[in-house]
């Protein structure tokens, strides 16, 4: 009977599986190895190019920059640099027309293959972002003030960079641009002959020719050969294997120019042999791993799954849950006929119940905002004081705006340019767990005064979409932030209040202007204060949008490591983790 | 059976350019902006100069890189006066203006060149103008009052000889006094994005993944293995136990054995997989039900070394074959105790015992086989099902297999690793329908193919 055998034969095989297989032997090097959960795969791993915010955990280890900020005090602390950066005017026939930046790198600092790291690096890199083929629209516009770099031809090491305008940010920003190795992503020099000017203003009008070989270069550059398997940077670690989806190890360079200075920064100790990073997309998946400790890290959890391990493992497990740059907002339309008049946003403020999003649904991991910086910033304005959650102050404020019921539906209405309008609001959110619950209890809030909140569940770039056309109302929102100091012009000045500029909410008038321009020309930080404090009253007393809380990361640690808090995303700095 | 065969796989063409030019269609039609999306989506527009042609220029780079800087198709259909750049234009607002502009003026090439000029001309001009020229000439866009822009084009003339060439093509502009009620038929070759993305397809090029730049089938591949052995584990699990239990309930009859059996099975089918899942998960890999059972079985696939051997990856998926196992079982053990018990009624039974045969020899060597039918059935429509994989306990037991490709790719608006996994599903699902009908005849000789008997299929 041979299909009888056929199914016999199958079980067997099953069983065979089932049973064959052995217990694991215990994880080799556990002392040397940390292992740190990522909920999706990074993209690439090239800086400033790679879309994904994990792959920039990533790359912090594996390249370098001449600065870099203290991922615990937040202050820069010298990398590839030898020294500060001499900053002085840049003149031209008698005008100040912008800064110019002179860098040293250090004399120890080189690639892995020998090579020494030299300001032809850096004039590399940013051909690289500036070569037009290279999907790098994002970061030429934020380097789209440096206007050329020359190399000291006696001293390589040795490059200054010219920057267009007093551009505060000019030194930061060009600083902190993590170099790629000349030698290694161009082979052919093919970057040599195009410069810096003609790649930035004239890359419209060059030659057939020239634009293949632009093209060619940026469609290797781009290739998983550059992007994902032989990365190359000048930090500690180098990338030893990448199973797509699966993990990702980087490994301790041994030969690491660092290691001559070891102990003058953070940036210095790189203690971790081996840095494995491995792809969990689900929250239990990866708490189990943990507990099984197949897991040493665990990050972005949520707040209610953060409290209850708190409560069940903690002898086993250490918690942090450092405050990052980001917070929460309701980014308004100002110029929707029923958001126009400033009373009926501080209204809305009124009605939004932040205490209760902060306790309930971020379970106290959070912390409440009044301003666009983030409370950790040394400008954050604190003599402003947090807008109560007050219906009673809320409907006073509409009734005096004009906004009542007059057909008794329970909303309030009011006659603008002849014509009835409900004041009925619609919200934009992603249909995110927190944002769900955000969204209902600012509507149950807003029913209090009289206002109706519709939310709309939808995609965040169809949300996006109808912000750049102005085509919305309310939009729950994120806004992420830098250690750098904040430029306010993308999203706050009347500029870029047009449509695809970042100022969605149509804020603006003649003195945030003002103050916004100079601002972004002061490169004093303490006058710069002054500003940032002016700037942030304007915004407290316009209310175009509404503030709410700056959530907690939430992270768990395997007991194996000693570790610090750290105030930049992720929040951990791995290099430093000791093993106890 | 050949030349039956031969007419089925020429039917593929037609069907699979069909589902091809559905798909291409709808991916086009899925709201939010794609080019957005390859600059980076984010809430800011990080322009530092807040130059706003710097932004355009970026755009319509990004805009090439995913052609959709030409037409979609190889004609379109429209009103007569839209100006053809309309077509080719990929950012909404500019291409609202071009309508806008051409319902209002002609002829269309004094439009097109019209605006591409202020395209081209806007760069210089931002960056030699101050504030209020800057203004005058950004008061331009989206414009369609002609004497108005003509006014702005002339005072910046002054300054900036470029602007006379605008200026030159919107005093040929006329006043269009009426429109063509017939639409305009506007033809543009192989320029276009469909035959661009059906010319590579055509060579197997499926593209690169717009997320992580490698080749889509590469990482169409690596899901592939992960999701073939997760299934077909599940399967040889299903069919190993489904139809032995199938058959042995059908030949059983009613008995207190047999009600358990059937009460353990609806048990099964009534738990939802993911929750089975995450049970086994937490049971197998934790030790909150005490010492930690199964750490060996979970140890999740991302935590194993880079070389890992087949037995290493059937292993991990034991647990996840599983969850998929228990709950499809009752249906297959049904399936075929129902077969099986239509077959025992059946005269060709009666006469196999008169014959005098075993029972074991009529049940496995003439019951069985016509009983399988049904199940061969479901087999061929399981083939493309075994490819798609199954999101739910891809995502809880961390296997990187294809439902989680999908499920990030169509979110994800990657087109070129959909349309891979899309290309190869039709495919495996006509060539399952196809074998489904070869197995039959295999199985059961009397079933022919062909015209000889009055039809295709079994008889």
């Amino acid at each position: 009977m041979p299909t009888n055998r056929v199914l016999l034969l199958s079980l067997f095989v099953v069983m065979m599986i089932i049973g064959g297989c052995a217990p694991d032997e215990q994880q080799e090097d556990a002392g040397q190895s940390v292992v740190v959960r990522l909920p999706s795969d990074p993209d690439r791993l090239q800086p400033e190019l790679s879309s994904s915010g994990y792959s920039q955990q990533l790359e912090n280890h594996m390249f370098a920059s001449l600065t870099e900020y203290n991922p615990y005090t937040l202050k820069p602390e010298l990398v590839l640099a030898a020294e500060e950066p001499v900053v002085e005017d840049w003149v031209e026939n008698g005008d100040t027309v912008g800064l110019i930046i002179h860098y040293e790198i250090r004399r120890e600092a080189n690639w892995s293959t020998g090579n020494p790291i030299t300001g032809e690096d850096y004039l590399f890199t940013q051909k690289v972002f500036f070569n037009p083929k290279v999907n790098a629209a994002k970061i030429r516009g934020y380097l789209d003030f440096i206007r050329k770099i020359e190399v000291d031809p006696d001293n390589p090491k040795k490059f200054s960079v010219f920057a267009e305008g007093k551009y505060f940010l000019a030194e930061p920003v060009s600083s902190m641009i993590p170099i790629y190795p000349k030698h290694h992503y161009d082979p052919n020099s093919w970057l040599d002959t195009f410069s810096l000017q003609t790649l930035k203003e004239r890359s419209d009008q060059l030659s057939k020719a020239a634009e293949e070989v632009l093209d060619s270069f940026a469609n290797r550059f781009s290739s998983p050969e550059y992007s994902r398997k032989n990365p190359m940077g000048a930090g500690a670690y180098r990338l030893k294997e990448w199973t797509p989806n699966q993990r990702l190890v980087l490994e301790r360079k041994e030969d690491w120019w660092g290691d001559k200075y070891s102990g003058e920064n953070v940036f210095f100790s790189a203690n971790p042999k081996e840095i494995q990073y491995v792809i969990m997309p689900d929250e239990v998946g990866a708490i189990s791993a943990l507990k099984a400790g197949q897991v040493d890290v665990i990050t972005e959890i949520s707040p209610q799954q953060f409290q209850k391990l708190k409560r069940e493992a903690s002898e086993r497990l250490q918690f942090m849950s450092p405050s990052l740059f980001q917070y929460y907002y309701i980014g308004l339309n100002n110029r929707d006929p029923r958001l126009q008049d400033r009373r009926v946003r501080r209204a809305l403020m009124h009605l939004l119940n932040v205490e209760k999003i902060r306790t309930v649904v971020l379970d106290s991991l959070a912390r409440r905002i009044v301003g666009p910086f983030h409370p950790s910033k040394s400008y954050y304005n604190d003599t402003l004081d947090l807008i109560p959650y007050d219906p009673a102050k809320a409907r006073t404020l509409l009734d005096r705006a004009g906004w009542k019921d007059s057909n008794g539906d329970g909303i309030r209405d009011k006659i603008i340019d002849g014509q009835r309008l409900d004041l009925q609001l619609e919200l934009n959110s992603t249909g995110s767990q927190i944002g769900e619950q955000i969204a209902l209890i600012f509507r149950q809030g807003a029913g209090k005064g009289g206002v109706e909140v519709e939310v709309e569940n939808q995609e965040f770039r169809i949300t996006l979409q109808d912000m750049r056309e102005r085509t919305y109302q309310m939009s729950l929102l994120v806004n992420r932030q830098y250690a750098l100091p904040a430029d306010p012009y993308q999203n706050w000045h009347t500029d870029n209040d047009r449509p695809d500029g970042s100022n969605y909410y149509g804020f603006g008038d003649e003195e945030s202007d003002q103050i916004i321009k100079t601002l972004r020309k002061t490169l004093d930080p303490e006058k710069r204060r002054d500003l940032y404090y002016r700037f942030q009253e304007i915004i407290y007393h316009r209310q175009p949008v509404l503030f709410m809380v700056s959530p907690e990361e939430t992270i768990v640690i395997s007991d194996r490591w000693k570790v610090r808090k750290a105030a930049r995303h992720p929040g951990f700095f791995v290099p430093q983790f000791e093993a106890k | 059976m050949s030349g039956y065969l031969v007419v089925r796989i020429l039917m593929f063409i037609p069907t699979m350019l069909g589902i091809l030019l559905i798909s291409f269609f709808l991916s086009r039609q899925v709201p939010g902006d794609p080019v957005t999306q390859i600059m980076g989506e984010s809430i800011e527009n990080p322009q530092a100069s807040g130059n706003p042609f710097n932004y355009y220029r970026e755009y319509d780079r990004a805009a090439r890189s995913i052609d959709r800087d030409i037409p979609s198709f190889y004609f379109s259909i429209a009103p007569s006066y839209l100006p053809r750049s309309y077509f080719s234009e990929p950012h909404p607002r500019f291409r609202e203006w071009y309508l806008e502009l051409g319902k209002k003026w002609k002829p269309r090439r004094m439009i097109d060149s019209f605006v591409s000029d202020y395209f081209k001309t806007g760069e210089t001009i931002w960056r030699k103008s101050d504030e209020e020229e800057r203004e005058l000439y950004l008061s331009l866009e989206g414009s369609v009052d002609r004497n108005q822009m003509i006014k702005s084009l002339q005072i910046l003339t002054d300054s900036f000889a470029e602007c006379s060439i605008m200026l030159h093509s919107l005093r040929q502009m006329e006043a269009r006094a009426t429109r063509s009620v017939f639409p305009g038929w506007y033809w543009w070759g192989g320029e276009n994005a469909f035959h661009r993305w059906i010319s590579d397809l055509a060579v197997l090029d499926f593209g690169i993944s717009l997320r992580d730049g490698r080749p889509a089938t590469a990482r169409v591949k690596e899901a592939l293995i992960w999701t073939l052995l997760m299934n077909g584990l599940a399967l040889l699990g299903l069919l190993g136990l489904g139809l032995p239990i199938g058959i042995w309930l059908a030949i059983s009859g009613k008995s207190n054995r047999t009600a358990v059996v059937s009460s353990v099975l609806y048990a099964g089918y009534a738990v939802p997989s993911f929750w089975l899942a995450t049970l086994l998960l937490i049971f197998f890999s934790t030790t909150d039900w005490g010492r930690s059972v199964g750490g060996w079985m979970l140890r999740s696939p991302l935590l194993m070394a880079g070389e890992t051997t087949l037995v290493d990856r059937l292993r991990v998926l034991i647990l996840p074959a599983a969850s998929i196992v228990l709950p499809s079982l009752a249906f297959v053990a049904r399936q075929m105790e129902q077969s099986v018990s239509r077959e025992l009624g059946k005269l060709y039974v009666t006469t196999a015992r008169a014959k005098g045969l075993s029972r074991g020899r009529i049940i496995w060597r003439h019951i069985v086989p016509n009983a399988l039918f049904p199940v061969i059935t479901w087999l061929a429509t399981l083939i493309p099902a075994l490819l798609a994989g199954s999101l739910v306990i891809e995502v809880i037991f961390n296997i990187p297999g294809m439902g989680r490709l999908m499920w990030e790719s169509i979110f994800g608006r990657d087109w070129p690793v959909v349309f891979t996994v899309l290309v190869l599903t039709s495919f495996l699902a006509l060539v399952g329908q196809l074998s489904a009908d070869v197995i039959y005849a295999f199985i059961d000789p009397r079933v022919q193919f062909g015209s000889q008997n009055g039809g295709h299929g079994k008889n």
